[in-house]
């Protein structure tokens, strides 16, 4: 796994990596794997409430609906 | 503060010293021939009676005084803009105490959440679901994968493609390696979209006291649903308080809260009373996930030793509104090889969405390489095994397959004839590969009390595999008393923090933590017991139930006296789990031989036998570590044979939702299974246990297809391998 930084996922993303930690305290993303599957808690669907997809690649601060994960 | 311990580590015929750093307070690691009494014996589970009397408290099961009854009313449409809900006839419904709208503009499923209400009753909360009036526009929706990626086609979020980025891994040139191959083989293989089938569906029973929340939750991770909870509802996570006291399976769809134990909480908010919301079977079907589907043109080189050159695959999946549809992982990892390039897409569709399932990507790419590798074999006119064995790297998978090849009789069986009248017999092999090591996080309690009883506590939960059972066995193993003294507690955030049961890592990620907190509570214990036996605490030891100066059994006292001189009610120590170690080997090796009968006349598949050998680590208790393997191979039959989410190309609605239109693999489709594990000391945490639950589901569907193949000499590449598929591999249809 590639233990990334989650200082710029939106802090409303889950996926099951996600739910560990790394050694930091972060939560634990792989943006390269291709067997995460994604959603939003704000919806609980791999849809944000934007209605745009909700995952690794397109949930970006340009959303309306993104939220820092500080 | 860290220390240095040389431990033995390894395998059978394959043993050395490693040197480790450890903290100061963890136990040394079990090393290869460390005696033990309590460990690796086979033990009932401790709660196996209550399971089977029926009287272990599921999410179920849960009755609270004034408690209602919540229902979901989902959309008939799988593409379609949501213009209005009523709910006010519902609500004048009497018995009916609230009624909500999600608030989703846009439905992209037949079968998304809609609107919700609670009732006094399950009837009258479906009665009022049938009074709620939703304006739909519907939308063009597209639910197969291969329309979906039709320039045309109708798009499932708007403004995006349905076609994902593409995720690519190259190893050196495989366009060199098959230039340099000897034989190629290259086909298309398929697998279906398999839906999530826990015997206990989804659901939750919430219940608001002013601004605290408690929640019994059917969920693989209480303390992901408290704080995912905690974020929705926006309270500080100490007022969420989530119990799963047991749980009917989750196999990766009960993470966080789902839509239906966030509605809930909502609906028992806005009725001021407790409510019940299990989903009912159909749903489940529908609406809490799947695996993918999965469409993989494999290419494969060799030269003609059988040495792999280069390993080629395009996959496309489609895990519905959600993604995660890639298989790669076994191309990359299963044979040595020095050409691989592997490049997946994630194709939307308007279908229900994805979620992790029992080693995600793994069975449908296991699949797919596995029976292009017998394919491949026999344009080499190589036996299957060994075209294998040459090119496995990894030393515990090369003794798996020696001991399974002798236990399975795969040599015997190779001569075996194939044709008993219409029946044909074959037999197939399939490597397997995964990674259950467990991580930091977990902490536990060790409470023992004056009457010499002991206590576990731990914020896990158990998915099904017996945790409270082994976590029991690693505490008694630690404190040197009998397994009857010791209980576990679990599934409760009033307990301390542990990791959701995912990832294989319920076994690896608990059992050092509860090992180390018995091995602080006995310091404690040997503490008192110095003074008693006129001795040093540093030179006693817990064993056979007693307090002892080593290497002098003579000098001792009983625990449950060392328990009665505890100066309180009770002595409580706590332990956590550490990040792992380098041990001596971080991955884990197995694979399956599955022999079939198939009926070419019906076209039915038979599996008569499958031989599962793999790694678990130290294996704590036999028998439930058999269990897994069991529940692993027969989820595999089913997902070989029989599983398959089927749309209505038409209205786009699932038309088997139901237990009897969706077959699994039942008790008349079980095979004899003979679980063999390897045992392999790897010392990458205090106990070396592994996660076994995904591991041996990877291989038993390529185990039995490369059998099918093996029987009627046509390969079927598309699973469930069904006998209309059969018929028409042989011709007859």
């Amino acid at each position: 796994m590639v233990q990334s930084t989650n200082r710029f996922f939106c802090a409303m993303l889950r996926t099951k990596s996600a739910y560990w930690r790394a050694a930091d305290g972060m939560r634990l993303f792989d943006p390269e794997s291709s067997t995460a599957c994604y959603t939003c808690v704000l919806t609980q669907r791999p849809a944000g409430p934007d209605g745009l997809p909700a995952d690794v690649h397109n949930c970006s601060p340009d959303r309306a609906c993104f939220k820092a994960d500080h | 503060m860290a220390r240095n311990v040389t431990v033995r580590l390894g395998f059978e015929g394959n043993i050395s010293d490693v040197r480790l750093v450890i903290p100061d307070d963890e136990p040394t690691p079990w090393q290869w021939g460390e005696p033990l009494a309590v460990v690796g014996r086979e033990m009932a589970r401790v709660d196996g009676a209550l399971k089977a009397t029926g009287t272990a408290p599921y999410t179920y099961d849960v009755e609270l005084p004034g408690m209602l009854y919540g229902a979901i009313l989902r959309s008939p449409y799988p593409h379609a803009r949501v213009r209005s809900v009523d709910l006010s006839a519902a609500r004048r419904l009497r018995g009916v105490r609230a009624a909500i709208e999600r608030g989703e503009a846009v439905v992209r499923f037949a079968g998304q959440e809609v609107a919700a209400v609670a009732a006094v009753s399950p009837a009258i909360a479906n009665d009022a679901l049938a009074l709620i009036k939703v304006d739909y526009e519907p939308l063009p929706f597209v639910i197969d994968m291969e329309d979906a990626q039709k320039p045309s086609a109708p798009r499932v979020f708007a403004g995006r493609a349905n076609i994902g980025a593409p995720a690519v891994f190259e190893a050196g040139n495989v366009r060199d390696g098959f230039e340099r191959a000897a034989a190629i083989h290259q086909a298309v293989y398929t697998t279906p979209v398999q839906t999530h089938v826990s015997l206990e569906t989804h659901g939750a029973v919430a219940r608001w006291e002013g601004d605290q929340l408690t929640v019994w939750c059917s969920t693989q991770g209480i303390f992901t649903v408290r704080d995912d909870l905690a974020v929705l509802f926006n309270l500080p996570p100490d007022k969420v308080h989530v119990i799963t006291a047991f749980l009917g399976g989750g196999f990766g769809s009960k993470f966080g809260a789902g839509p239906e134990v966030v509605i809930a909480a909502q609906l028992a908010r806005a009725a001021g009373a407790p409510v019940k919301l299990m989903l009912p079977r159909a749903a489940e079907h529908v609406a809490t996930g799947n695996r993918p589907n999965s469409w993989q043109q494999v290419k494969l080189g060799a030269g003609r030793d059988g040495q792999l050159v280069a390993i080629e695959l395009l996959e496309r999946g489609s895990g519905g509104i959600g993604g995660g549809a890639g298989s790669a992982g076994p191309y990359r990892t299963l044979y040595r090889c020095a050409n691989i390039r592997t490049e997946e897409r994630d194709i939307y569709t308007n279908a229900g969405p994805s979620s992790p399932m029992r080693a995600p990507g793994w069975p449908q790419g296991c699949f797919a390489l596995e029976l292009a590798m017998d394919e491949l074999a026999r344009k080499l006119k190589l036996d299957r095994l060994e075209l294998r064995r040459r090119n496995n790297a990894n030393p515990v998978r090369a003794l798996e397959f020696e001991l399974g090849a002798k236990v399975f009789n795969w040599h015997e069986k190779s001569r075996a004839p194939k044709a008993l009248g219409h029946r044909r017999r074959g037999i197939g092999v399939a490597a397997a590969a995964w990674h259950g090591l467990g991580s930091a996080g977990p902490q536990a309690q060790a409470i023992a009390y004056r009457d010499g009883r002991v206590v576990i506590q731990i914020g896990t939960q158990d998915i099904g595999t017996g945790t409270r059972s082994i976590l029991a066995m690693v505490a008694a193993e630690e404190l040197g008393v009998p397994l009857r003294q010791v209980s576990a507690e679990i599934g409760d955030t009033r307990y301390l923090f542990s990791v959701p049961s995912g990832g294989s890592s319920t076994a690896p990620s608990n059992t050092p933590a509860v090992r180390q907190a018995a091995a602080h509570l006995k310091d404690k214990l040997l503490r008192i017991a110095a003074p008693m036996l006129g001795a040093d605490p540093a030179s006693l030891e817990a064993r056979d139930g007693t307090i002892r100066v080593r290497g002098q059994p003579s000098r001792a006292v009983s625990f449950a006296d060392v328990c009665r001189s505890i100066p309180a009610d009770s002595l409580c120590a706590q332990g956590e789990r550490p990040p792992n170690y380098a041990g001596f080997r971080t991955d884990q090796a197995g694979c399956q031989f599955a022999e079939v009968e198939v009926d070419v006349e019906t076209g039915a598949v038979a599996v008569l036998n499958v031989t599962a050998v793999h790694d678990a680590g130290r294996i704590i208790n036999p028998l439930t570590a058999r269990s897994q393997v069991n529940g692993g191979v027969i989820m595999g039959i089913g997902f070989a044979l029989f599983e398959e989410r089927r749309l209505d190309p038409i209205s786009g609605v699932m038309v088997n939702p139901t237990m009897d239109d969706y077959k699994l693999a039942g008790p008349l489709d079980t095979p004899e299974i003979t679980a063999l594990f390897v045992e392999v000391a790897n010392g990458v945490t205090n106990t070396g246990v592994l996660g076994l639950g995904e591991a041996v589901h990877v291989a038993t569907a390529a185990a039995i297809a490369c059998a099918v193949y093996d029987a009627i000499g046509v390969p079927v590449r598309s699973l469930p391998i069904t006998p209309d598929k059969v018929l028409a591999a042989v011709g007859k249809v």
